[in-house]
């Protein structure tokens, strides 16, 4: 007999996600993920002009707004055929990876950490540090959003390391807001870079905001090496076994990013098992089977066998796992190896915990780029290219963009200066996106084997493995 | 400590605005003899969101999320925050619902036209937040969508979204409300004004559009650090070159915004969209985000259609004379 588990609404994510799982025998058979909302921005965006992309389509998030503000200004400068100066080209690199790094920094501590560690342990606090004791307030009040039911799971219960750990969650969300300055100083304040146009960058960036961006740059290094990266190791060596749960089909892809300092940090391909070919962009595409829209792209909730408002991307008609672990198999191999191999023995693969411990891997790898990089921004010379608005320009491009998930690419058609199609392949669309005829979608792969005699671990599993992939559900359905 | 003179005063304000009235301060005040301490309940829902507004809001400026959190509300639920998930979730959620002492802070549109465009726990958002509507002491609309519509309602959506505020005049719900529009939502304004209401129990003065005075009075223009500049019609026309002159022929809507960003600033007063020399797009306005193209390249500005200042431009040059 087969159960229907269902996990609706999944909190500490960004969006609507609904998660049900088929249960046979103590074993996940299937599993299905149900984007739950849809706004419209592509078809909200025809007839616009391609400029107002720009500010629009950051809207589709705010936790990464910076990536589709980046995306969306190179697509309109291929469309428009404009050189950006070199220093613009520099700060945008500086937003994006300072973004990258508070982005997996939220995602770790604010949305996954809650699933391994028991905060209530806080209770058990008596020391004399003033916040800690203002956190165990919080903490104890009869009714707030940090209580958990008490799982008989296994979780971290020591006391020091769940101290550490707490401590470490709320020092998360300050470390987050110093770092927001770091990005405003640049792009003019966060949420929504209004400071990134088609040219380049607006900001008069002077020394000493190059200062104060160094400033938190710093502050945020101190942050990921000391803490976050140290915290990742305690929930590595805790839970091993989730080196072994939650893998999908070992097939990977990655588009070049921060690449201003020689050779790009991130480069292009598709990795399936060792093997690394080179991207083909014509075989991306889009599948409409499982989602609520009908084969024009109009929506139709209810439409027979659909059940998600997320579409599903392919890559030669296969589902293909985006995200910091497919970057770092691709571009980074040995170091995300090493690292692995002090927990796990056997092949790295997309994992649950490889998917965490490559986030802070990838932070480190980003820190030093971004380092180096504020030394290569030329004092005096020009941050923008001024674009005329009025050009009638009838045409299409493509631009992509790293992303805290993956990979992204924005592509624009325009008919005579007013944008014609507009469409977002976001990262999370492809992890999330639904299943097309028996191809099953990467999470969806990634939840099939999880295994318990008990349905309440069966859930738990199931939230873990759904959160390692940090599931943005504003930016997959758009 | 509080003293029973101060709690007293706290009960008769927590009284009027839990229930419009004082006469019951006593039974305030006994409730805080049994918790000793009561601060205002304040649960979260986000509708067809980006998530912005609960980010803006962590990010802090003036204002700062844990302290707004540990000292000024007693934070029930929160999406992007509560340890639960599903069931039990939704279980928290309905045991505040169910009284009616708290606030409501609502994210994002509601889509009427295709009401399953957002579900939650199984149900469409406009029956989803029906209870929490219905039962909440004060409606707080956080950010442009839930004020106005925003980017869902724009021209062209699919999915018939409609502001908080459409949503109860069409389910007929009466109940003391306040705007905070902006895309996404400035941390001051927010957790401004809901400090505002927990300290004083009373709404603060408001605008004709309901959003609070104090943020929302004047326009972004006549708070721009860039006026004496528009004033001797210095005008940017190079983002490389004119690196102070008045954004507004590149089409900049300061003067039709009504917000206090210029003085106010964002993510610890570092930084806001003009001072980073790039022109007001107006999100916080009610036609966010607007049928007209959001840059130009004016000439005059007499040709800025959107502009209803124009008359009194082309008065000043009169004026001259």
């Amino acid at each position: 007999m087969s159960k229907n588990l269902k996990i609706d609404p999944l909190t500490r994510i960004e969006g609507h996600l609904k998660i049900s799982v088929e249960e046979e025998a103590g074993t996940v058979k299937d599993a299905k993920v149900h984007g739950e909302m849809y706004r419209g921005f592509e078809k909200i965006l025809h007839g616009r002009h391609p400029f107002d992309a720009a500010r629009i389509t950051q809207r589709v998030c705010s936790i990464c707004h910076e990536v589709h503000g980046v995306a969306s200004v190179k697509a309109i400068e291929n469309l428009y055929n404009v050189d950006v100066p070199f220093n613009g080209l520099i700060l945008r690199d500086l937003i994006l990876g300072l973004h990258v790094i508070t982005d997996h920094i939220i995602h770790f501590y604010n949305l996954c950490l809650p699933d391994y560690a028991d905060f209530n342990i806080i209770s058990e606090y008596s020391g004399s540090d003033r916040n800690l004791l203002k956190i165990k307030e919080l903490i104890t009040r009869p009714s707030n959003p940090f209580l958990k039911r008490k799982e008989n799971a296994k979780f971290i219960r020591e006391k020091d390391l769940c101290i550490r750990l707490v401590r470490n969650y709320f020092k998360a969300i300050d470390v987050r807001s110093k770092a927001a300055s770091g990005l405003a100083i640049l792009g003019a304040k966060t949420p929504f870079c209004q400071a990134l146009l088609p040219g380049g960058i607006t900001t008069d960036v002077t020394l000493d905001s190059l200062y104060k961006y160094h400033k938190v740059l710093e502050e945020t290094a101190d942050f990921v090496i000391q803490d976050y990266y140290e915290d990742v190791q305690i929930l590595c060596e805790y839970f091993p076994e989730y080196f072994g749960i939650g893998s999908a089909y070992d097939r990977f892809f990655g588009y070049e990013s921060l690449s201003m300092s020689g050779e790009p940090l991130f480069k292009e391909g598709v990795l399936h098992g060792s093997k690394l070919y080179p991207l083909d962009y014509k075989k991306i595409s889009e599948k409409l089977v499982s989602s609520y829209y009908d084969d024009d792209g109009k929506p139709h909730y209810g439409k027979n066998n659909a059940y998600s408002w997320i579409k599903a991307p392919r890559y030669d008609g296969l589902p293909m796992e985006t995200g910091p672990i497919a970057r770092l198999l691709i571009s980074h191999n040995k170091t995300i190896s090493a690292e692995t191999a002090k927990y796990y023995k056997g092949d790295v693969l997309s994992s649950t915990m490889s998917r965490l411990l490559a986030r802070v891997v990838e932070c480190k790898i980003i820190l030093k780029y971004l380092f180096d990089l504020i030394s290569e921004y030329r004092p005096g010379d020009d941050n923008i290219v001024t674009v005329d608005p009025n050009q009638k320009i009838t045409g299409s491009a493509f631009a992509t963009s790293i992303a805290a998930r993956g990979d992204l690419m924005h592509k624009i058609s325009t008919v005579d200066g007013r944008i014609d199609e507009y469409n977002m392949v976001m990262p999370s669309t492809w992890n999330f996106g639904p299943s097309t005829g028996s191809l099953k979608g990467i999470v969806e792969k990634a939840l099939i084997g999880i295994k318990s005699s008990d349905e309440a671990s069966i859930k738990l599993q199931t939230e873990r493995v759904v959160r390692s992939f940090d599931p943005c559900t504003a930016c997959s359905i758009h | 400590m509080l003293t029973r003179r101060q709690l007293l005063q706290h009960s008769a304000k927590l009284s009027m605005l839990l229930f419009g009235s004082k006469v019951f301060a006593a039974d305030v005040f006994d409730g805080f003899i049994k918790l000793e301490e009561k601060r205002i309940k304040v649960i979260f829902i986000q509708g067809q969101v980006c998530a912005g507004c609960s980010i803006s809001m962590m990010y802090g400026n003036e204002t700062s999320f844990m302290q707004f959190i540990r000292h000024i509300i007693s934070l029930q639920v929160h999406p992007m925050l509560s340890f639960e998930s599903s069931d039990d979730y939704l279980e928290m959620l309905e045991n505040t619902v169910k009284n009616d002492d708290y606030i409501l802070v609502f994210e994002g549109s509601i889509p009427m036209g295709i009401p399953n465009a957002c579900n939650i726990g199984g149900l469409p958002l406009k029956d989803f937040i029906k209870p929490a509507v219905e039962n909440a002491s004060i409606i707080v609309a956080s950010g442009t969508c839930s004020s106005h519509g925003g980017i869902p309602a724009a021209v062209n959506n699919e999915t018939g979204a409609v502001s908080l505020i459409e949503y109860l005049d069409m389910q007929n719900i009466k109940k003391p409300y306040l705007r905070i529009p902006g895309c996404p939502v400035h941390p001051d304004w927010l957790m401004g004004s809901i400090s505002y209401i927990a300290a004083t129990g009373k709404i603060p003065k408001m605008t004709e559009l309901k959003t609070p005075e104090t943020y929302y009075k004047d326009t972004i223009h006549n708070h721009c650090s860039r006026f004496q500049h528009f004033s001797q019609d210095l005008y940017l026309s190079d983002y490389a070159q004119d690196k102070t002159n008045c954004l507004l022929k590149k089409g900049c809507r300061g003067p039709v915004t009504y917000s206090d960003c210029p003085i106010r600033n964002w993510n610890g007063n570092t930084n806001f969209c003009i001072k980073s020399n790039a022109p007001c797009v107006g999100c916080v306005h009610p036609d966010w985000p607007f049928d007209s193209d959001m840059y130009i390249t004016a000439e005059k500005v007499e040709d800025i259609s959107w502009w209803e200042m124009q008359e009194k431009v082309k008065n000043r040059d009169n004026d001259k004379k």
